[in-house]
């Protein structure tokens, strides 16, 4: 029983060595590799930074090789955060768009009415105020250049 | 547009306060670990944030890889808008600590 015993803990001893040894020369590959997973989860735009940063990161603590698990947590975080930011920005400039058509949709049908209809109102007009339908219709075509190009798009952070 | 207001947590309030203790100090994101202890996993989403509300400002330190025999550091810095604002939360939070301590005293 006793020889069992010892051929039983000689056995586990040098398993669990192995295992350790294996674990040691698996370590930098596995740590390498979620250092890339990690930076593939990044936004497009954030990688080339990140990776650099990160690496120095990785620089200024030796010894911790998987540190770089907490890297993938850091990529999801900054990956959602970049997602949340453009659905909100989409989700303004369609309100923004929506509201401009609205109100143009409104005043059109407004005047087709009136013009259908016939106002009883008499129309008046101010004394040099002739030009003003011209500047309101320049100011129109203006709003509606700035909406509906990618003047309000932000640039994504460039990595200075 | 983008969201001017980061989310204000425990663990951006201790990074923001290792930006307050030195405000004209440009700080790397490991030195920021070594001093509030968080991981990178939550750190470096904060930093983010914060840099995109323009709370900070970030640059790569001067200096080639090759010539400073490693990788460079991204140094970041409380901008002015970034200092008023946190200084403003943490009088709000230890306002709302110390009432609280106050009333259980």
């Amino acid at each position: 029983m006793a020889k069992g015993v010892t051929v039983f803990g000689i056995i586990v001893a040098f398993l669990a060595k192995w295992i350790a040894d294996e674990a040691k020369a698996w370590l930098p590959w596995c740590a390498r590799k979620f250092f890339d997973l990690s930076v593939r989860l990044l936004p497009v735009s954030e990688r080339e930074r990140f990776s650099e940063e990160w690496c120095s990161h990785v620089e200024s603590f030796p010894g911790s090789s998987l540190a770089s698990v907490h890297f993938v947590w850091a990529a999801l975080g900054i990956r959602f955060f970049v997602v949340k930011e453009s659905i909100l920005e989409s989700w303004m400039l369609f309100r923004a768009r929506a509201t401009f058509l609205g109100i143009l949709a409104y005043y059109s049908v407004n005047a087709r009415l009136s013009r259908f209809f016939g106002s009883n109102k008499p129309v008046v007009h101010e004394p040099g105020t002739e030009g003003s339908n011209l500047v309101a219709g320049f100011v129109v075509v203006l709003i509606a250049i700035a909406l509906f190009t990618n003047l309000f798009k932000t640039e994504p952070t460039a990595a200075a | 547009m983008g969201i001017e207001t980061p989310r204000i947590t425990t663990q951006t309030l201790s990074i923001l306060s290792v930006f307050l203790t030195r405000p004209d100090e440009e700080i790397a994101g490991a030195d920021v670990a070594r001093k509030t202890g968080l991981k990178s996993g939550t750190l470096y989403p904060a930093l983010f944030r914060l840099e995109r509300a323009k709370w900070l400002q970030s640059k790569w330190e001067d200096g080639v890889p090759a010539e400073l025999g490693r990788p460079r550091r991204r140094m970041y810095l409380l901008t002015p808008k970034g200092e008023e604002q946190a200084r403003s939360v943490c009088v709000k939070v230890s306002e709302m600590i110390g009432g609280v301590a106050w009333q259980k005293a």
